[in-house]
């Protein structure tokens, strides 16, 4: 079988179910896969232009006995949306009423003490919409949420994703180009080392990555 | 244009970057709205497999600024000139542009935190020691916060431990309605007995010396005075209305960034030319763009932790400012082969934090980017009235604006080109000219019979002097 190749908003739970299998583990675990899954460790966090081999779906016998009414159960892993939203001063946005839409229907839900909320998500969920408020944010925080959409840490666009997640405005998720843009960029990244006390470079390395992931949540 | 053109070709600046629009233009003084951030619009997210999760934190960036020039301040000193009045006008225009409306407003919310909380940073120029231009800068926004939350004991202290002197009360007896026939500093004769009307019409004992019970009343009135809105009534602030919500030492609130962050740096060459004795004098005015106070306004209902705001306090010394220094603060605070500006986008500011807050903040351009505004102001022939919160077109060089005039009949835009442009409203067309930077505003006269409707009231009832308002 060809090897699929990641579109951006892909993520492994919807490569699966695009695919009909009930888990992404299926593809995941495919030893041809091992190399990528070492490399991105997050399967939901994946690169457009990774490739991936899928496996195809297997046929599986059972026998039963006629005239009779059968009930198949699949078990199948649930896929959750999780998010913490904390206030500019860095304080988790506790206990505040949230509305999460996912793929047009929403759901009304509560943050807990540690400002973080969740909601399973359906396997193929990839637009959505967070809207919470809470006096520690100034009114309402309203934004639409590209699921599946955030880059591995070790590519550039993904520690812009996550330097924008957590308030550094480092520009927009593309590799910058533009002198303004990269300055735009460094200075978020100087900015971030410096509150997590690393060595200000202006430079994602590896070590900034890992803290970048670490802050971030994944 | 032709320059930036001739700057890409020599392909050593950076395209500009895009600047917020000016609300308000007056006296020596600007204020105007910040570029809205455009990476908050859309949160990428990655669905969550065992304990991860994403974080969503709104970052800290002010909407709108206001700066005061360094022609608002005494030479070398933090005392306010008189002349900082209209400045004040133009701070309390924008603070009210953001405050939000009863229908704006979050339920729970109260008049304090309705407003947009201010931050203030005093700059200094170059020239000089780094520790006292730190001290500076931060004592003038110090009596930029003091004036704003009529704080006395913080003026008091500011007289005597940043040496505000005689000649400072001399202005502000002026100010007052009490002119001495000199103000340099000098306490002579006719400056006692003016001192003696002054304490005399004020319940004061008629030493005829600025003794400090004195000082205080004038410190009082005078604040009064430039601390007024556009219709010249006096207005004040809550500390709480500051970031840091009047955390102690006026952390967040006002702090001095020194020589850290210029908006011009001169060439090398410029830098050696101006550094020879005979051309200090010339060198400190073209330095003044660099010597400013700018506060910059967030959001309403921002909170910070003002115990982990970088800024060390106006009253520390530059230490604490190096921790949020760009890693290559030392190239972009270097004379360079051309003059460097902050407007052109050559990255002048050595502290990433202010530079990070400064972004595309219409009130750091250069005094020159400036140099043509529209500053109307549409009042009847009589001039007893003014047209205020009216729609009106203004069109000419490639502009073409819809906008309201203000509560006192006011409309400012900068920067624009000069030259001519025509005014539309109702049924009225007019011609005028765009202003220097820093002119009154054009005044257009209209028949009272042309507008039967929608005259503001307010401005030409309520021109006090200080004097009568004591006296009432």
């Amino acid at each position: 079988m060809p090897k699929y190749v990641v579109e951006q908003g892909d993520h492994l739970s919807k490569i699966a179910s695009d695919h009909g299998l009930r888990r992404w583990q299926t593809i995941w675990d495919h030893p041809d896969n091992a190399a990528l899954k070492q490399q991105r460790i997050n399967p939901n966090v994946l690169l457009p232009g990774d490739k991936l081999e899928v496996p195809t779906l297997k046929e599986r016998e059972e026998s039963c006995a006629t005239a009779q009414r059968h009930r198949f159960r699949a078990k199948t892993p649930g896929l959750v949306l999780r998010v913490k939203t904390l206030d500019c001063g860095r304080q988790p946005v506790a206990n505040a009423e949230a509305t999460l839409w996912v793929s047009g229907e929403y759901e009304l839900l509560k943050t807990d003490g540690q400002g973080l909320l969740e909601r399973k998500l359906p396997m193929d969920a990839t637009v959505g919409r967070l809207r919470i408020e809470s006096d520690s944010l100034a009114g309402t925080l309203d934004v639409p949420l590209g699921i599946g959409e955030l880059d591995p840490v070790d590519e550039v666009t993904g520690q812009i994703g996550r330097l924008n997640n957590l308030g550094y405005d480092a520009g927009a998720v593309e590799p910058p180009e533009a002198a303004l843009a990269k300055a735009q960029l460094a200075s978020a990244i100087e900015e971030f080392q410096c509150d997590q006390g690393l060595d200000i470079d202006g430079d994602c390395g590896p070590k900034t990555q890992k803290k970048l992931k670490e802050i971030h949540g994944c | 244009m032709a320059a930036e053109d001739a700057n890409a070709a020599q392909g050593e600046a950076s395209p500009a970057p895009v600047f917020g629009l000016l609300r308000s233009v007056r006296g020596r003084a600007v204020a105007g709205d910040h570029p809205p951030k455009e990476t908050s619009l859309r949160v990428l997210v990655g669905p969550a497999t065992e304990t991860q999760h994403n974080t969503i934190r709104p970052g800290l960036f002010p909407i709108a600024c206001w700066r005061a020039e360094d022609m608002n301040f005494e030479f070398g000193s933090s005392f306010p000139m008189p002349d900082l009045a209209p400045g004040m006008a133009a701070f309390k225009e924008i603070f009210d542009a953001h405050t939000l409306t009863d229908e704006q407003a979050p339920p729970g919310s109260t008049p304090l935190s309705r407003t947009p909380p201010v931050s203030l940073f005093g700059h200094a120029d170059p020239v000089g020691n780094e520790e006292y231009n730190k001290t500076l800068s931060g004592h003038r926004s110090q009596a930029i916060h003091a004036l704003l939350v009529r704080d006395l004991d913080a003026w008091d202290t500011l007289h005597t431990d940043a040496e505000w002197g005689n000649r400072s009360c001399q202005l502000m007896l002026e100010a007052l309605g009490f002119p001495c026939p000199r103000n340099d500093g000098t306490v002579d004769e006719p400056t006692k007995q003016t001192t003696k009307r002054f304490q005399l019409r004020h319940g004061l004992s008629d030493s005829g010396s600025f003794d400090k019970p004195t000082r205080r009343r004038m410190h009082e009135l005078y604040m009064e005075y430039l601390c007024a809105d556009a219709s010249a009534k006096p207005y004040k602030l809550d500390p709480k209305q500051f970031l840091g919500q009047g955390a102690a030492g006026g952390k967040a609130a006002y702090q001095g960034c020194g020589e850290f962050n210029p908006v011009m740096l001169f060439s090398s060459r410029e830098k050696e030319v101006y550094n020879q004795a005979k051309n200090l004098s010339e060198r400190n005015n073209e330095n003044a763009p660099n010597r400013r106070v700018v506060a910059l306004l967030f959001r309403p209902g921002s909170k910070i932790d003002a115990a982990s705001w970088p800024c060390p306090q106006a009253s520390e010394k530059t230490q604490g400012c190096r921790k949020r220094f760009w890693s290559n603060s030392k190239d972009r605070l270097k004379n360079g082969n051309e003059r460097r500006e902050f407007s052109k986008g050559d990255g002048t500011f050595g502290c990433r934090f202010y530079d990070r807050m400064s972004t595309g903040s219409p009130c750091e351009r250069g005094v020159e980017d400036y140099t043509s505004i529209i500053a109307l102001r549409i009042v009847s022939v009589q001039e007893q009235s003014c047209l205020s919160n009216e729609l009106i077109r203004i069109r000419g060089h490639g502009l073409d604006i819809f906008a309201e005039t203000d509560d006192n009949g006011y409309f400012f835009r900068a920067p624009v080109p000069s030259g001519d442009f025509k005014i539309e409203f109702q049924d009225v067309s007019v011609a005028f000219p765009s202003l220097p930077y820093g002119s009154e505003a054009h005044v257009l006269h209209v028949p009272h019979s042309l507008l039967p409707q929608r005259w503001g009231a307010g401005f030409f009832e309520a021109p006090i002097t200080i004097q009568e308002q004591e006296g009432a």
